[in-house]
Formats: C-alpha cells, structure tokens, sequence
C-alpha cells in the first residue's frame, strides 16, 4: 500500500514557551504558538486552538467535497468549532462543537446530514483520529444564496 | 472550571482553500493539494501534527524546567504516516525532540516524556488508542 508522508517542525523561540512551527510545503508560513501568561505570553496559537482548526479545516474540506460531489452548489462554507477544555489532568477537550454554515441554493438538510455522517465515517481523517477520545457535536444551518 | 476555545474557518475560494482563526492571532491559511485545491496553505493534517508538535514539546521543555534543569532550545520534528484511502488518517507518528541543556541527562529527558504522554500534553491524550506515536529524543549539550 502506497503511503504519504507528511512532515512538520517546531522550535523554541524564546525563554518561554513560544514556539514557530512550519511545514515543508509552507516554508513562507510560520505559525507562532504560545501558551498564556504566566507560563508563556500569549503571543500566539495555543496547541488545542491548532487541534480545533485542524478539525474544522478537515472536516469543512470533506464536507464541501462531499456536497459538491452530490452535485450542489457551494458558494462559501463556514466552520465555528468550540472546545470544552477539562482543567483537570488528562487535560483535553471533553466535548467539541462544530457548527457549519453552508451557503448554498440547492443543498437539503438530508444531503448535508448525509455529508457529515460520511465526514465522520471515513472522509475526514483528523475526525478519526479524535474519535472515541473526545465526544464531537455537529450542527448546521443552510443559507440560501 | 472548564474553558472553552474557540476558533472560527471560512472559506476562500470555489474549491478547498480556508482561512482559519482564534483570538487576535494572525490567519492560518489552509488548502488541499491538486486537483482538488491549490496547495496554497496548510493541509489541515499538517496543522494537526503541528498541534501536537507544539503540545509536546513545548510540555517537555516546562517539566524539564520545573526538574530545575536548563533548557536554551528545543525542536521538535514531526513526521505522519498517511493511509492512501479512506480514512487516509495518519497510522503512526514520529517524533523527534532536539534538546539543548547542559545538565539534563537521558532519565530526565525520558521521564518529562512519560509525563507529557500520560498527563500534560493534551492533544497527545486526544490521539489515544487511535494512531501510534514513537517518540525520539536527542540531548545537545550547549
């Protein structure tokens, strides 16, 4: 079975724990990380705020794939995703919220329940890889335009 | 008390390109390569290794810390196995920490990544069961 690689780095920036990450094919976007004040300062992504957009950009992609295989217009997609962290050891998010605002004129809610089931079924890897650890809630609202 | 993050994505363009945020942070552009998209941005499977990139070794550097030892670098390289269908999610994960410190030795290194893989490191515990992660460590004297 054929794989792929994907590959990324981070290194320390300064006495804290601000961090800058890239990806071999996004050379000229740095992402700066950082954890709030007073263990970094705050100029920066926390490393769950990547894990949220992680998600919702996997599960925006698959979605817009999905419905644009069945044949619908999508014209913009929106994705709000909220984590309920637990400030307890293990700390993670408990419960994530996806919330996808699909603007479309042609799109049902059946076909966009149907895209999401396969979003999280199979398409949508990142999905995959929380599932079981983190109970994850899909809504969503079509906007006819 | 729990709190809650929040980050918001909209699209960008008529195919799989994203730009994606949280709090006052700069966008992260985000795209899926050709055909479908333009490989203009991040995969979203990259921001995730990244994700955990950053939680473990920004974990690793702060426990080391706290055993009083001296940490001046730290990198981390993240590396994903991709499946070629569906789900094409990651089946193993390497990473490797590249540590500057001139006192902490091989015990030290080892513990702060047990701890990070068992307690700290969040996004490591949501990946649980689901993808194996291996790590590597290397300590550069400096």
């Amino acid at each position: 079975m054929a794989e792929q690689l994907e590959e990324v780095t981070v290194h320390l920036t300064n006495q804290k724990v601000q961090f800058t990450g890239m990806s071999k094919s996004n050379p000229d976007r740095p992402i700066a990380f950082d954890y709030k004040p007073p263990i970094g300062d705050g100029q920066g992504y926390n490393g769950l705020e990547l894990l949220l957009m992680s998600l919702s950009g996997c599960s925006a992609t698959a979605i817009a794939f999905l419905l644009r295989k069945m044949g619908k217009e999508i014209s913009g997609l929106k994705v709000s995703a909220k984590g309920v962290r637990r400030d307890q050891p293990p700390i993670k998010f408990e419960k994530i919220f996806l919330e996808f605002i699909v603007n479309s004129k042609d799109t049902k809610d059946a076909d966009i329940l149907k895209a999401i089931q396969l979003a999280e079924g199979s398409v949508c890897p990142v999905w995959q890889m929380v599932k079981g650890n983190v109970e994850v809630k899909a809504e969503y609202k079509i906007v006819a335009s | 008390m729990a709190e809650v993050l929040e980050v918001v994505v909209h699209s960008t363009d008529q195919k799989l390109g994203y730009s994606g945020v949280a709090k006052s942070n700069p966008p992260i552009i985000m795209d899926y390569t050709p055909p479908l998209g333009d490989g203009q941005g991040y995969m979203p499977l990259e921001l995730l290794l990244m994700s955990l990139a950053y939680c473990s070794g920004g974990t690793l550097s702060l426990l080391l810390k706290r055993m009083g030892k001296s940490v001046t670098a730290v990198s981390v390289n993240a590396k994903g196995i991709r499946r070629d269908h569906h789900p094409t999610s990651f089946t193993k994960i390497f990473l490797e920490f590249s540590l500057h410190s001139q006192d902490a030795g091989n015990v030290d290194v080892q513990k702060a990544i047990k701890t990070a893989e068992e307690s700290v490191c969040a996004v490591w515990h949501m990946l649980k069961g689901n993808v194996e992660i291996v790590t590597e460590y290397k300590i550069v004297a400096s």
